[in-house]
């Protein structure tokens, strides 16, 4: 029989917790678990997207029916109230750059609750912990579609020239599905820990509405984009809607964004190598 | 063939959330350890034995000595500080109603998720749906959302869920709180015969007709160590003569 005296000495050190030491090639052996239980993420996300509108009489069409709206009201108010030369131009601007917005900025608002919101399902089934995560980017993407279909009617209805160079806003689309994973990465595993960080990003993400270049143009306020330059959103939004607005290949939007990808994911990556056994302990 | 040893198991429980400022409070001193800056429970200590196919284990002790954490580290949901586990055999768990579970499905939408976390084809699923609602009696409200179910219900379809499959390994977590006589008695006789197959089932639970009923072994756990292993009546006379010298 074990005395629990004795047993304090014996037990009690700092190398009873090398169990939790950097593990990278396990981290990364749960990213491609993770992935390959596609059936897992597929089937949660979208039984979680359609019960958000169950219920409700015309369903899923609210995704699209409120982004419309919105997208609406914003033509008609800030088109005449900015008093743009080319009325046509700075509606496309905005919608496209309104449809990124709304992403971007719920890919970072959720992305602290990433492994929260999945707590009974960590605590009760020994899946890798990246499950959670494709199962939140898969979540976004049936958002992502739907007011897509918004976009498509509105560039339409105005009628806006679509160069073939708009193909470029492709490679950018995928790009920013990876960042949104390196992202909940990331924030997840801080979010899980401090919860004060949840509270954070959405006091942040309101401000930045403004501070980032979807109703006024760059051009327009040539000394305050000096310094908003340096806002990723600016270059997450700019590397998908430059090519479709102006068939550009924005290169250096898309070189800050390269940068702020491997900061996160490195980061997030490093996070998780340490952390990623511990993270069930804290909820 | 199922066979689970567990080897020098310790695990310490990180505090966090707050949890770390007041949690002396009422609690034995000795459990809780400082390493660093940071403070732990000490949730199992040194917990060594050796579980056998065809076992039925029941895991027995007071609140909060440490027996969902050794469910949970059997299951590897928890990764233990120290020690190891080394289990043989399709391991199924359960341990809570509200855990694992998409409130807003349906009881049907719920088994073909879990049906899907266990890596059931579709071929399988299709098989199994039927069954599954069958044992669990709940009739028309498999397709009623599982938040309008009542305690009961839930268990019923979870207990189904989980054993459905011939797991080798089965960990139960205070299943058996809800549900009439007439389901314990079923859901007895089905973790018998999954022990008749040469399975292990691991129960925690303090409802002490129920662990004599279905288990012949039994593990006191007390703060995180384990004081008995062996025959479950010797088992809980110790635990009970333990307690007596200590409440006196």
């Amino acid at each position: 029989m074990l005395d629990s005296q004795n047993y304090r000495q014996v037990q009690v050190k700092q190398q009873s917790l090398s169990g939790f030491s950097m593990q990278p090639k396990a981290a990364f052996n749960d990213i491609v678990q993770g992935a390959l239980l596609w059936r897992v993420w597929l089937s949660l996300s979208w039984q979680e997207f359609v019960s958000t509108y169950r219920r409700s009489l015309i369903g899923v069409f609210w995704v699209m029916l409120s982004f419309a709206a919105f997208v609406f009201i914003k033509l008609t108010i800030f088109s005449s109230l900015l008093g743009a030369d080319d009325v046509r131009y700075y509606d496309a601007y905005l919608v496209i750059g309104f449809f990124m917005w709304v992403y971007s900025q719920q890919v970072i608002m959720t992305a602290p609750d990433t492994f929260v919101s999945a707590s009974g399902w960590i605590r009760s089934e020994a899946l890798p912990l990246s499950t959670y995560i494709y199962k939140m980017v898969m979540r976004e993407i049936y958002n992502l579609l739907f007011t897509f279909v918004v976009v498509i009617v509105a560039l339409m209805y105005l009628q806006y020239p679509v160069d073939i160079k708009a193909l470029y806003a492709v490679p950018a689309i995928l790009f920013l599905l990876l960042n949104a994973f390196a992202i909940k990465l990331l924030l997840g595993i801080i979010g899980a820990r401090v919860r004060d960080i949840s509270h954070l990003v959405k006091a942040i993400m309101l401000p930045m509405m403004f501070l980032t270049p979807i109703f006024w143009m760059p051009s327009q306020m040539p000394n305050l984009m000096k310094v908003l330059w340096w806002n990723p959103l600016f270059h997450a939004i700019e590397i998908f809607r430059a090519p479709i607005l102006d068939g550009t290949f924005p290169t250096e939007s898309w070189i800050f964004m390269g940068v702020v990808f491997a900061i996160v994911s490195v980061s997030g990556f490093l996070l998780f190598s340490r952390l990623r056994q511990r993270i069930v302990f804290w909820f | 063939m199922a066979q689970i040893d567990a080897f020098n198991l310790s695990l310490h429980y990180p505090l966090t959330g707050g949890a770390d400022r007041d949690i002396n409070a009422g609690r034995e001193p000795d459990s809780i350890v400082t390493v660093g800056r940071k403070k732990y429970i000490l949730a199992l200590r040194d917990v060594t034995f050796s579980i056998q196919k065809g076992q039925n284990i029941g895991l027995v002790g007071r609140n909060g000595s440490g027996k969902s954490t050794l469910l949970r580290v059997l299951g590897g949901i928890y990764t233990p500080t120290s020690g190891q586990v080394v289990s043989t055999g399709k391991i199924s768990s359960l341990y809570g109603m509200n855990l694992g579970i998409q409130p807003d499905a349906t009881g049907r939408e719920n088994i073909v998720f879990r049906g899907i976390i266990k890596g059931w084809s579709r071929e399988e699923l299709k098989e199994r749906i039927p069954e599954i609602i069958a044992f669990s009696e709940l009739g028309d409200f498999i397709d009623l959302p599982l938040r309008t179910y009542s305690d009961g219900m839930r268990m019923r379809l979870l207990f189904a869920i989980a054993t459905c499959f011939a797991p080798e390994i089965l960990l139960l977590d205070e299943w058996i709180g809800a549900g009439d006589a007439n389901f314990q008695k079923k859901a007895g006789q089905r973790m018998n015969d999954l022990v008749d197959e040469a399975g292990i089932t691991v129960v925690a639970s303090h409802n002490r007709s129920l662990i004599q009923n279905v288990c012949e072994l039994g593990i006191w756990l007390d703060k995180g160590i384990m004081r008995a292993y062996g025959p479950i009546a010797d088992v809980y006379k110790e635990m009970d003569a333990h307690f007596a010298k200590a409440d006196a």
